[in-house]
């Protein structure tokens, strides 16, 4: 299949969730008022008249929030796995992560708030330590589930480490990091919503609850609807990368 | 001058649990001699080559192999999912740091040639067939010319005009390869083995294999059970 028919049969699947999640939107809307819940095309019409001027400012931030705080959390989580997998320490640092895993946001949000004031520092931070237990968690499991058959093979052959680092450990990372990032950002946006909400003057967090204290709902819709559209897109790209680029890795 | 002997295996006793698959086995193999192992499954034909191939400990006895880096051929291939063909067959060869001179490469083509696998050489493993994954296998295993191969059931999956072939080339490339060789193919042994050692038990051992010139001293009360192939047995 050629890479742009591969792609868009990938695109496919995101555009089925989208017109999923539009098609509940505009039945839902049907019952209840506007001021409730307005329609994708009442949020539509309106557009933009009810975003603020410097809408872009905002979601930039948002975006860089979100790529700094799950970038730190996706790389030591995935040195953090690879390094306790080879020095034997995975069942503590998993056992160390689970515990970590059940922290509630809220809290720590708020606890970030206290420590770091309001600004950028405490949405990146939560969202770091949020989303770093499941990725490292992810990053070992799939170190545990190698093919030993072929470590045996390289064992075999006289390997070294940095050949079973290149050979196997890697390669057998390739769809859990993609996995990673898949799962991750959806959290991760979410964290720096949040975030946002909780201790912020700006990004869309702070937008989407300024729009709900003063009822816009079209506004609040508005975001739902950018942040899914978003979430789409970069699925759609990750779905193209394991389907071309990274397709032989699938296959260990 | 070379090691008469480029195996030779003493008391070797390995159990999983309360059942042995070794149990005190000894023999020796010559340099040049190719051994075939025929006994039933579960009897630890694996677990030998594994223990001679350094990939598992035995629970006692020893071995020696007097060879620099005898190659596995596996009862399944192993190939590297995110290698094409060349590269797998070349990974060997890129561990042991061992340049690819033009030989080798020309070598190469008369392996891909017989087993029919030249369009291939680019293809992902999961792009073939059982059969032809085995070959590029015993290619990767063979093509750096070995002294001393062992062979676990390598040619299962390939039929057989293509195993006689593949064997054939194999001795004509490499006569003087000695090799362990489990099999149940009485075919393999004709083609290929120069000697072979029946196991009609569920284990390995209390038997000690001399080789056609017995240097080495057996115990008295040790059963010899050593087979000329070109013969009929029972």
């Amino acid at each position: 299949m050629r890479p742009m028919s591969i792609y868009l049969t990938s695109l496919r699947n995101e555009l089925i969730a989208f017109l999923l999640f539009m098609g509940i939107w505009s039945i839902t809307a049907l019952f209840y008022p506007v001021y409730v819940i307005p329609s994708p095309l009442a949020v539509a019409n309106s557009f933009p008249g009810y975003l603020p001027q410097n809408f872009g400012h905002h979601l930039a931030l948002t975006g860089m929030r979100v790529a700094l705080g799950f970038g730190v959390s996706f790389v030591i989580s995935s040195l953090l796995g690879v390094l306790v997998f080879t020095k034997d320490g995975a069942r503590s640092v998993t056992a160390f992560m689970s515990a970590l895993n059940v922290l509630p946001g809220m809290v720590l949000g708020v606890l970030f708030l206290l420590l770091f004031g309001i600004g950028s520092a405490a949405p990146i931070t939560l969202v770091a330590i949020l989303t770093l237990p499941t990725l490292t968690i992810n990053t070992i499991n799939s170190l545990m589930k190698r093919n030993t058959n072929q470590e045996q093979y390289l064992t075999s052959i006289g390997a070294q480490t940095s050949h079973f680092v290149q050979m196997l450990y890697l390669p057998a990372l390739v769809p859990t990091l993609l996995s990673n990032l898949s799962l991750g950002i959806g959290l991760a946006i979410k964290v720096v919503i949040m975030g946002e909400f909780i201790g912020s003057q700006d990004g869309l967090g702070y937008l989407l609850n300024v729009a709900r204290n003063t009822f816009n709902m079209k506004e609040v819709f508005f975001y739902l609807a950018a942040l899914l559209v978003f979430t789409l897109l970069y699925q759609s790209v990750l779905s193209l990368l394991s389907t071309t680029l990274f397709r032989k890795y699938y296959y260990a | 001058m070379p090691n008469k002997y480029i195996l030779t295996v003493s008391h070797l006793t390995k159990s999983f649990g309360d059942h042995t698959v070794l149990s005190d086995l000894t023999f020796a193999l010559q340099t040049g001699h190719r051994l075939a192992i025929i006994a039933p499954s579960g009897s630890g034909k694996t677990t030998l080559l594994h223990i001679l191939a350094k990939l598992q400990t035995p629970d006692s006895g020893s071995s020696v192999v007097n060879a620099e880096r005898p190659a596995v051929i596996f009862q399944e291939p192993r190939l590297f999912p995110h290698l094409t063909i060349d590269q797998n067959i070349f990974l060997p060869l890129h561990v042991q740091r061992t340049p690819i001179t033009a030989l080798i490469q020309q070598q190469l083509r008369q392996w891909l040639d017989v087993c029919e696998l030249a369009k291939f050489r680019n293809n992902y493993p999961h792009e073939l067939s059982g059969g032809m994954m085995q070959k590029v296998a015993l290619i990767r295993g063979l093509l750096p010319k070995p002294t001393l191969a062992f062979l676990d059931e390598p040619f299962q999956s390939i039929g057989q005009p293509a195993k006689k072939r593949v064997i054939q080339h194999l001795l004509a490339e490499n006569p003087s390869l000695s090799a362990l060789l489990v099999t149940h193919d009485p075919e393999e042994v004709s083609l290929m083995a120069t000697s072979t050692l029946f196991f009609k038990t569920n284990s390995l051992g209390k038997y000690i294999l001399l080789d056609t010139d017995p240097v080495m001293s057996a115990p008295t009360s040790a059963e010899t059970h050593f087979m000329d192939p070109r013969r009929s047995y029972v």
